[in-house]
């Protein structure tokens, strides 16, 4: 059960990430390049295609994007383009991205303009969830269904859209329950294998997915992970932050008991409703309408949404780990730590590379801040 | 001093010097265009004064908040004009806000009402065009502030479902504003409509004066090409038209006496988006006798717009759906291959010789098309592009020097291609 579980904690590492998607080209079907938390993976996958999130090179070397892209924007979007642009992605059959952040729209507009890929696709999100909103996000997702049908030259019923949404939410089950064993004392995994995991998930087909992880649960249930440290308990906060290692070097001296990322909680998060008549509406209202990161509007939200899980799982303190460049983070920082300060909840922000960078740097801040909360 | 009576008296000084300056080679239409912005001034000084709500519209439109009975504080073009920008800059930082590694104007405005020189705004509107950095600002005073707040959003696409999702909006704004200022706010279509047709008719004489910089040498360029700027202008009267035509009229006998922006004329040179505002860029070009064009040209600043589209171009429209009609068709920022063709189509008509692409630190527009609009420029034109990393106004990260060194280098470059140097 060890080997299986390390299997899916590693699925998203650099050498078996690509696995499940050439397998599934092997077998004749398509893999569609997922680079938004907002693309609703649900109408990929009823198209019979394979969502696949792109993890950017985790090399320091992005010479090849640098070209078409400054140092001065995000990281994760450059690193994506570097993967790109050596080759990396060639088994990719295509691209869908939002714009809810400009830097993610351009990169869409470089891609488009390199002519790599023969299916590119964007979608609008609005950066607020209201009824208004949504009509406009129905609509959007009808678009992309047609654009996909005819892409995949297939049709995509309802009755399709509906068991995608059924594995999907299932993964989401099956993911919430482990979250749920992370509010032990000593959890079944550290911070750093739950991202594996999580970050696994959206690189493999669900319903395999979903098979390993239920059968990994009754283990898991039972499991203590191997830590060095169960105390203090932090949650960690940011986006585009898919590489363990970062959560590795803070869980040296700490455990990451739970997270605020999109590539964590915020990726299964809040199931599609099934009693709504109409799928794509109920993938509006949950897309739209979950817990979201700072590019949508409802930071109070957010921020309440945080303050809970520090009483859940008992956090001694929150870890921003900012991306560089990551302007929605940027922005909320300072109001952000304002209200963590006013509800008590000890905080530090240190800003990052999309790769593993400046590590001793690191280590040193986290450290302190550790020690402060000791 | 707030900003308002600081900056009325710096155009006061201005339009003395104007009517002491004999020199035939100033625009003289320039000193009604400082009467305006000094009677705006006044305006938003007293309206401040007798607390009246401020709301800057550009979030959705100047005219329509005006019509409603807002005021407007100036926001990014205040912020253009400050003496202190550093000063703000210092505000913005103790706030926490990015200011290294951000755009200074989606951080200063704010910081000038949290200083005290500017009005707090009553309705903030959030800014719903490409920029992140202006909509993450404006979030963050909707959270900061707690003041009224209406989020605009708008689609990529101008089709029929985007023109519905902003009309929507419009409406609900006039009901929020409506009620959360009973009494003191109301829509008045007559002033919209008016207030809409003194910016048509500015917009048609803009569109004159744009064909007219087409001839070499341009009778205009640089700084006093940015002044007839129409979009989004705050000043809504029959003296802005006035000012309009007086610009277009001084224009076409500036082309008459064959006079021009940049005297001898050698080169023009197109810059993209925005500009360092510490230092006069237009200036250090025209010593090489290259004329600089900008946001007067239809890719401009926020003004690229696209075509009409096709399912409104033969429907009738009340005001409020042409005004969400001219909101949609303002899409031209949103997509890198629409803005691109748009600026190689203004490089065509306007012979540009060359391109500078200014990497604003912060940009998102701007700074992932680096190399789009470089190979282009190259491909369709045959025009080289100087890629100039700078911000408005922290020269922290580029100072006049550096910027001037650069541009220097540029010029003589183009005028070797040339064979004029």
């Amino acid at each position: 059960m060890e080997d299986r579980l390390k299997g899916l904690i590693e699925a998203n590492s650099e050498a078996n990430r690509t696995k499940w998607a050439m397998e599934w080209k092997r077998q004749g079907g398509k893999v569609i390049g997922v680079m938004s938390s907002y693309v609703p993976e649900e109408v990929i996958s009823s198209a019979g295609m394979l969502p696949w999130r792109i993890t950017g090179t985790w090399d320091e070397n992005i010479s090849h994007a640098l070209v078409y892209r400054p140092e001065s924007i995000s990281g994760y979007y450059n690193h994506a383009l570097e993967s790109l642009l050596v080759g990396e992605l060639d088994f990719l059959d295509g691209i869908i991205a939002t714009d809810i952040d400009m830097d993610l729209a351009r990169l869409y507009d470089v891609i488009e303009y390199i002519n790599k890929l023969p299916y590119c696709y964007i979608t609008h999100t609005p950066f607020y969830d209201s009824e208004l909103s949504q009509q406009f996000v129905a609509n959007e997702i009808r678009k992309l269904i047609t654009s996909l049908e005819d892409y995949g030259k297939i049709k995509i019923s309802e009755d399709s859209l509906n068991s995608s949404i059924e594995t999907y939410n299932k993964m989401r089950n099956l993911l919430g329950r482990i979250y749920e064993l992370r509010k032990k004392e000593i959890p079944p995994l550290s911070g750093a294998e739950v991202l594996g995991i999580t970050t696994g998930a959206a690189v493999m087909p669900k319903e395999e997915f979903n098979q390993e992880l239920e059968a990994l649960l009754p283990y898991l249930e039972k499991r203590e992970a191997n830590l060095k440290q169960v105390h203090p308990r932090l949650l960690v906060s940011t986006d585009m932050l898919d590489n363990p290692e970062y959560l590795d070097l803070a869980e040296e001296g700490c455990l990451v008991a739970m997270d605020d990322l999109d590539t964590g909680s915020r990726y299964f998060i809040q199931d599609v409703e099934t009693t709504l008549d109409d799928p794509v509406y109920a993938l509006v209202k949950r897309y739209q309408g979950r817990h979201s990161g700072p590019n949508m509007l409802h930071w109070d939200r957010q921020v309440e949404q945080m303050i809970k899980w520090v009483k859940e799982y008992k956090i001694d303190g929150i870890l921003n780990l900012p991306l560089l460049w990551d302007y929605s983070q940027m922005y909320r920082m300072p109001w952000l730590r304002e209200k963590l300060e006013e509800a008590n909840i000890p905080n530090i922000y240190i800003e990052r590379e999309y790769h593993l960078a400046n590590v001793g740097q690191l280590r040193t801040r986290i450290g302190a801040f550790l020690e402060m909360l000791a | 001093m707030n900003f308002y009576d600081e900056y009325a008296a710096k155009l006061q000084r201005r339009i003395q010097k104007i009517e002491a300056d004999t020199n035939p080679l100033r625009l003289k239409s320039n000193k009604i265009f400082y009467e305006l912005e000094l009677d705006l001034a006044k305006e938003r000084a007293e309206a401040w004064s007798q607390g009246k709500p401020f709301c800057d519209g550009t979030g959705i439109s100047p005219a329509l908040a005006k019509a409603m009975g807002f005021t407007s504080t100036g926001s990014v073009e205040s912020a253009f004009a400050t003496k202190r920008p550093q000063n703000y800059l210092d505000e913005a930082r103790t706030l926490g806000l990015p200011v290294e590694t951000s755009c200074d104007m989606s951080m200063m405005p704010f910081a000038m009402m949290q200083c005290g020189d500017m009005p707090m705004v009553d309705l903030n509107v959030f800014e719903c065009g490409p920029c992140t950095p202006m909509k993450m600002r404006s979030i963050y005073v909707a959270h900061k502030t707690k003041r009224f707040s209406y989020p605009m959003d708008i689609g990529r696409e101008p089709d029929e479902a985007n023109f519905q999702f902003i009309l929507d909006q419009i409406y609900g704004f006039i009901e929020f504003a409506e009620k959360k200022f009973p009494g003191v706010i109301k829509y008045d279509e007559d002033k919209f409509i008016e207030l809409q047709s003194y910016d048509k008719e500015a917009w048609a004489i803009n569109q004159e004066i744009r064909e007219m910089l087409k001839h070499k040498p341009s009778p205009i360029a640089g700084k006093d090409a940015l002044r007839s700027r129409v979009v989004p202008t705050e000043i809504m009267t029959p003296r802005w038209v006035e000012f309009m035509r007086a610009r277009r009229d001084e224009v076409a006998e500036r082309i008459e006496k064959g006079l021009a922006g940049v005297p001898g004329e050698k080169l023009r040179v197109f810059w993209t988006m925005t500009n360092p505002v510490f230092m006069d860029v237009w200036k250090v070009l025209a010593k090489w006798k290259i004329a600089g064009f900008q946001s007067l040209l239809s890719s401009g600043s926020f003004t690229a717009q696209l075509d009409t589209p096709d399912f409104l171009r033969n429907r009738k429209l009340n005001p409020l759906e042409e005004l969400a009609a001219r909101i949609l068709r303002r899409r031209g920022m949103h997509t890198g291959g629409r803005y691109i063709d748009r600026v190689i189509s203004d490089c065509r008509e306007f012979h540009i010789d060359g391109i500078v692409h200014y990497n604003m630190l912060g940009c998102q527009i701007v700074l992932p098309i680096k190399k789009m609009i470089e190979d282009q420029a190259e491909k369709e034109m045959g025009i080289p592009t100087l890629q100039l990393e700078g911000k408005q106004w922290d020269n922290n990260y580029a100072n006049e020097e550096t910027i001037t060194a650069k541009l220097d280098d540029f010029a003589q470059m183009l005028l070797n291609q040339k064979g004029l140097a």
